[in-house]
């Protein structure tokens, strides 16, 4: 239980986990499996677009996710992507917490 | 656990949550709007089909393990519903299996058990009897009991699936999601022998699909 705890808290300290916001993003992103639209996030969080920006670019240069223009059914656009490198941490986190509750 | 630590982890809770009841909400609105097509595309196809005689009759005459042509195309169109739906059970059993998303607002584990029990008696009763009335002697009355009481058990089954969409309570079931349940499970086994059922059906989870589409947009 003490080892977890400690587990979690250094994973938590990482910077691209040290926000709840961050860390709600790619928990999303690790269930939907697939590429949510810039848009669709800002609607969903309701935060100014430049700290959605701020969080995403913090996510991709740890590489946890995919940031990027592309084509999708309703037009080009900006679309986030969850990592391979993203679902092992967040499989991981997810272990911790199931084993912790 | 420090404080902090608690602040962050219910703070990414609630997060994911948001984005999860949107992107679910959105998927079930597609759903709706796919399967609502269903019946227009197939009627388009034997309207199609019918218009140019010779494609009829050969959709007809031609068959394959004796089942005619006109059959396999409906359940190859049907095939590939299934598969667009696939997907979108699969998130959705994934985000219902999470530890910590399904952790708040969770419904009463017995309400849930007391509507799964009595939907799986219902289920095995309309099973039974299908089997029974299948084992008596078959004539035009019995030939319709079967198909209804057939096509009752599939609905049924769709309707469970549905209702476990909401069982997470990630996602709020609305009135028109009961309204496109309801409407399926009555109009769906009656559809075969009125087949402007299908019709008023097709009407109906067009209607949820918008109306869910417009809850994602409005943030409802």
């Amino acid at each position: 239980m003490v080892d977890e705890v400690d587990e979690l808290i250094r994973m938590l300290k990482d910077k691209a986990l040290s926000s709840g916001v961050r860390l709600g993003i790619l928990i999303a992103l690790y269930y939907i499996d697939g590429y949510v639209t810039f848009t669709d996030l800002h609607r969903d969080l309701d935060i100014p677009k430049s700290s959605l920006h701020q969080h995403l670019s913090i996510l991709q240069e740890d590489g946890l996710v995919e940031f990027k223009r592309a084509i999708t059914p309703l037009g080009v656009r900006t679309v986030v992507k969850i990592t391979d490198k993203g679902k092992t941490v967040i499989k991981k986190y997810l272990e911790l917490v199931k084993r912790l509750k | 656990m420090s404080s902090d630590v608690y602040e962050l982890l219910r703070v990414s809770n609630d997060t994911a949550r948001r984005i999860l009841s949107r992107e679910l909400r959105k998927a079930i609105g597609l759903y709706y709007l796919l399967w609502g097509t269903y019946p227009i595309v197939i009627a388009t196809f034997y309207a199609a089909a019918f218009e140019f005689s010779e494609v009829y009759y050969c959709l007809i005459q031609f068959n394959v393990f004796s089942i005619p042509m006109i059959y396999i195309i409906t359940m190859a169109i049907a095939t590939v519903y299934v598969f667009l739906t696939y997907r979108f059970y699969i998130t959705a059993h994934r985000v219902y299996r999470s530890p910590i998303i399904t952790n708040r607002r969770r419904r009463s584990g017995l309400t849930w058990t007391v509507i799964y029990t009595v939907a799986i008696i219902v289920y095995l009763i309309v099973i039974y009897l299908i089997v029974i009335a299948s084992l008596t002697k078959s004539n035009n009355d019995y030939d319709n009991i079967i198909a209804y009481m057939l096509t009752l058990a599939f609905a049924v089954s769709i309707v469970l699936n549905n209702a476990y969409l909401f069982k997470s309570s990630v996602v709020k079931a609305r009135y028109y999601d009961y309204l496109a349940n309801a409407s399926f499970l009555i109009l769906f086994p009656l559809s075969f022998m009125y087949y402007f059922g299908d019709y008023i059906l097709s009407l109906i989870w067009i209607y949820a699909g918008a109306r869910s589409l417009l809850e994602v947009i409005s943030g409802g």
